[in-house]
């Protein structure tokens, strides 16, 4: 899919004038991601995890939501990231890519944002460095200090496992 | 807003493609009719008509503009065809059969408006148009005939008046029966009235009478055109309807003589048993269905799980307070509604699977095409046959059969069936007959796929095999004829330049059983030379519920359609033998290859040492043992695929929620046979393929 | 495909056991929103002009809309339902849309609905017959969202929100 029509995904909130997205931002792996809020279903504790063998590493396994069996992922290691999981994920996301609901395993939910186009930074003005799951970078507010600004690592969810 | 267009884009595709199959359904009828000379029915060919009108309609409306223009110029020629302005015959025949496949390719376009498809559709008009004719001169209005009412004249589509001119020009007399319906039940009611009417008389229209009715119940005057002496008219409707006169003549106008001088036959079938008849059965069920999308059923069943688990917890609280004497009224109360509720479960779940049910005859229709291109393409003569094809099966298990019966339709018509003059030298008649039959036997279908034909020859078949290294020559000494027949089973047998490629991929007689193993199947073949082939396809009725082993291996929890398994046996590690590198043990003084499904997965195995179990796996003629730590048990589970990501993952065909979110994959026997067997690159091979 | 027939009764079955609708009854729309500005039935045997012009209507929220896909259907509802408007299309099998009409011009209880005629050609006898039998006006295949809409709006008059 080329990142042009991936930028289909970041749906302008129909209210705003301004074409402002709502982001949901969440913890994983010391990195903080970004999703749409329109593709994101619900947010779980985790539930009991079933896992696949000789599955690619980026798949956790299968858990199982009001009987529908979902796959879950882990995202860092989707984007070929190098990290260490020390501790168990503290929750699920249940992502619709289009086609299915996918679960991506996070440590915690931060906040959702609005975003402005104007704080969005788009992977192909960047350069083809990023991951295809990634349409861009974004900036919000940060948390720790009043003056900086924090970025997050905007994802595609048709592009994870579907499409 | 959003336009409207968008959500109900679905329903116009499923209402097109349903107009399509009827199309090709009634197609099929004209064509048989067509080629024993016999007469052809009226309202077939009103049928056909309808079918593409009504296409035709739809088509504007929702924008697909190359369906619309072909649709109309079908319309154009059938209607032609319907006021015997043109005839049928071959060419004619084939252009409508050609617009079949046109209308399928168009409705599946992703732009339907696709400017690259214009030449194409310009052409196929054109051909359509090159056969209708000239309208003829009409020799004054032969409803002047009659003596109709004005009333009723005035409420008469043109369409409607279309038919009644052309009735009363094949000589039929125009008759008016006056009966009474309830209006509950009055869809029931004109089906009957209309297969009491079919042989007889053709209907018009319906008029609803204000006369005569009340708030249940409705007379309707039918308008009635037929060619039977009008005593036995009334001695047929007179006694369960009301009084049938008939319309008076206009005097002093000479009758036109009928065009046919045949008798009218009873309505044409595709030679199906005498209480099946197809397009009756099609036009019934029409009014009494409703679409539905199966996801929708995927989404019940779903919840149907969840209730289950209610049940479950309702259970649990039931023997926490069992013993307990303070409440025990309550509880065994509810310990009885506990159970009458898992009975309804139950029932809701059996009738979810039955709306999951359609009949083979769906299947058995698309073929009856392919069977009438095979033949004529092969220039070979074939009448078909159809039993069972009431016989109800899962729709997914429909979708998943096309392919495969395809095949081995392709089959019996390329290489079974003899060409006429050959057929005649061995004193066969000059027409083969190929024969679909299909029933339940217990909880499966059974599917059987006949032909007259030569039949295969199980010697030269054992030479080819030999020939193409598949089998020793030694080995092939031994080999019984029944296991030589099945040899046609082997990957590799048949070479490409043999295969009829049909749907765009590679196909073999390989596949077609691999795709039946796949479905928890079975397939097996019976021949004789000279006489003909009969393939046996034996399936589950659904796939959604299966009967599965559950069983431990590493702490987790799998399950193993029971298709699959023959026989579950302990594990003795001392047993064990090492033969050219694969572990073996002795069953019964035959030799079982066994794979230790622990170690296949990459897990470490944690079970005691003796504790451990063989699943003797069983498909087709090869069997495997599959070493597991534990047996829980059987349990109907309802699979559920992993999901497109997932489906990558070797050796499981699904997932099952055993009940408190605990997940058990679901092997999937045949791909673990084949990577055991014919190694990991084999089951890539086979998967690309499929 | 996903899409599959089944049997109407097989349906209610299963409905009857999650209890909402009791056996026997048919199989009716749900209402959409609270103000019902007015009630409609659409008559057609093709199955995608009925949910074509179903979400042209209740997409503002502001119709009721039954469907009936042959005569002898629209004659039960008809029997049993006062409508202010029904759209028929004249090509059925069976009961037509001009014996429709002509049902209802006699009828009583249909006497204040406002009749809409479906038919292919607007100008040929079928719509001819359509007005003496008191079509009060014409749809010609295929028509668009817009058109209805406007066609109902000036029936029912201004008084009524048909649509934004």
């Amino acid at each position: 899919m080329s990142l042009t029509q991936q930028k289909a995904t970041l749906v302008p909130d129909p209210e705003s004038e301004t074409g402002a997205v709502a982001v949901l931002a969440v913890l994983a792996g010391d990195e903080a991601y970004g999703f749409p809020l329109s593709v994101v279903r619900e947010i779980l504790v985790p539930p009991p995890l079933t896992e696949v063998p000789r599955a690619p590493e980026h798949f956790l396994g299968v858990i199982s939501v009001r009987s529908q069996i979902i796959t879950l992922i882990d995202l860092p290691k989707m984007l070929n990231l190098e990290v260490e999981q020390t501790e168990p994920y503290g929750r699920v996301l249940l992502v619709d890519n289009g086609e299915e609901l996918i679960g991506v395993a996070v440590d915690s939910v931060i906040q959702v944002y609005r975003m402005e186009p104007e704080d969005i930074e788009y992977a192909s003005a960047m350069g083809a460095e990023l991951s295809e799951y990634v349409v861009g970078v974004g900036r919000v507010p940060s948390r720790s200090s009043s003056d900086a600004q924090d970025m997050l690592i905007l994802i595609d969810p048709v592009s994870l496992l579907g499409g | 807003m959003s336009d409207p267009r968008d959500n109900v884009q679905q329903e116009f595709l499923a209402e097109a493609q349903e107009l399509v199959e009827a199309l090709s359904r009634d197609l099929l009828l004209l064509d048989e009719a067509h080629h024993r000379n016999e007469r052809i029915d009226p309202a077939l060919i009103n049928e056909l008509f309808r079918s593409v009108h009504t296409l035709k309609g739809i088509a504007g409306m929702f924008g697909y503009r190359h369906v619309g223009a072909v649709a109309h110029a079908l319309e154009d020629l059938l209607d032609d065809l319907r006021l015997a302005r043109t005839s049928v015959g071959q060419q004619l025949l084939d252009v409508l059969f050609d617009s079949v496949e046109r209308f399928q390719r168009l409705l599946a376009l992703e732009d339907p408006q696709s400017p690259e498809e214009e030449p194409g559709v310009q052409a196929y008009i054109a051909a359509v148009r090159s056969i209708g004719q000239e309208p003829e001169e009409e020799e004054g209005d032969p409803l002047d005939k009659y003596a109709i009412e004005p009333a009723v004249l005035s409420v008469l589509t043109e369409y409607e008046e279309h038919r009644l001119r052309a009735c009363i020009r094949e000589g039929l007399q125009l008759y008016r029966l006056r009966a009474a319906f309830d209006l509950a039940a009055i869809d029931d009611s004109i089906d009957t009235l209309r297969d009491v009417a079919l042989d007889d008389a053709e209907i018009i229209t319906y008029l609803p009478s204000l006369e005569g009715g009340n708030e249940d119940t409705i007379e309707l005057v039918v308008l009635l055109a037929s060619r039977v002496p009008e005593a036995d008219l009334k001695a047929h409707f007179e006694g369960r309807y009301g009084a049938i006169e008939a319309i008076e003549e206009r005097t002093h106008l000479p009758t036109l003589p009928p065009r046919l001088t045949s008798i009218p036959s009873a309505a044409v079938s595709m030679r199906a048993q005498p209480d099946e008849d197809p397009s009756q059965a099609s036009l019934r069920s029409v009014a009494n269905s409703v679409r539905v999308d199966i996801r929708k059923l995927d989404h019940l069943m779903n919840a149907v799980g969840e209730l289950a688990l209610v049940r479950s917890a309702i259970g649990r609280i039931v023997d926490r307070f069992k013993g307990e004497s303070a409440h025990h009224q309550s509880v065994m109360d509810l310990d009885r509604i506990g159970r009458g509720f898992e009975r309804q479960l139950s029932e809701l779940r059996t009738g979810i699977l039955d709306v999951r049910m359609v009949p083979l005859g769906q299947v058995f229709n698309k073929l009856a095409r392919i069977v009438r291109q095979a033949a004529r393409e092969r220039d070979k003569q074939v009448r078909l046959v159809v039993t069972g094809a009431d016989t109800e099966v899962d729709k997914l298990i429909v979708e998943e059969l096309t392919d495969p019966l395809m095949h081995l339709v392709r089959n019996a018509i390329d290489h079974g069936i003899e060409a006429a003059d050959e057929r005649t030298r061995v004193a066969k008649p000059a027409e083969g007959t190929l024969a679909f039959n299909a029933y339940h036997k217990g909880s499966n279908v059974v599917i059987e796929v006949e032909d007259d034909g030569g039949g295969m020859n199980a010697h030269m078949l054992r030479e080819t095999a030999v020939a193409r290294g598949l089998l020793s020559a030694d080995a092939s000494h031994e080999l019984t004829r029944q296991e030589m027949l099945n040899l046609v089973f082997l990957p590799g047998l048949s070479t490409t330049s043999e295969i009829t490629d049909m749907s765009g991929r590679g196909v073999g007689m390989d596949v077609v059983k691999t795709n039946i193993l796949r479905m928890g199947g079975m397939i097996s073949i019976a021949s004789e030379q000279g006489i003909g082939t009969k393939i046996t396809v034996t399936l589950p009725i659904t796939l959604a519920i299966i009967r599965a082993l559950i069983v431990n291996i590493a702490s987790r929890t799998f399950a193993l359609p029971i298709t699959a398994v023959r026989e579950a046996i302990p594990y003795v590690p001392e047993e064990v033998h090492t033969i050219q590198g694969r572990e073996v043990i002795t069953l019964r003084g035959e030799t079982l290859a066994i794979c230790d499904l622990a170690r296949l997965f990459g897990f470490r195995s944690t079970a005691r040492k003796g504790g451990r179990f063989v699943v003797v796996g069983s498909m087709g003629n090869r069997e495997l043992g599959f070493v597991v730590d534990e047996l829980i048990g059987q349990e109907d589970v309802i699979i559920k695929s992993l999901g497109k990501s997932l489906s990558s993952a070797r050796g499981f065909s699904g997932a099952t929620d055993l009940g408190d979110q605990k997940v058990a994959l679901v092997l999937d026997a045949p791909a673990l046979f084949t990577e055991y067997f014919d190694g990991p690159d084999a089951l890539q091979a086979l998967e690309t393929r499929l | 495909m996903f899409i599959l027939r089944t049997e109407r009764a097989e349906i209610a079955f299963v409905l009857a056991r999650i209890g909402r609708v009791p056996p026997g009854s048919s199989l009716l729309p749900c209402t959409r929103g609270d103000r019902v500005a007015f009630h409609a039935l659409i008559v057609d045997d093709s199955s995608a002009v009925r949910a074509f012009v179903r979400a042209s209507l209740e997409d503002a929220g502001f119709a009721r809309v039954q469907e009936a896909e042959t005569g002898f259907e629209a004659l039960r509802l008809l029997a049993s339902n006062a409508f202010d408007v029904v759209i028929v299309d004249v090509n059925m099998p069976d009961i037509n849309g001009l014996e429709l009409l002509a049902f209802m011009k006699k009828s009583p209880r249909q006497q204040g609905a406002r009749k809409i005629l479906i038919s292919t050609q607007v100008d040929g006898s079928d719509s001819k017959r359509g007005t003496k039998l008191g079509a009060d006006a014409f749809l010609q295949k295929p028509f668009e969202v817009d058109e209805l809409r406007a066609l109902i709006r000036r029936l029912l008059g201004s008084a009524e929100e048909v649509s934004r």
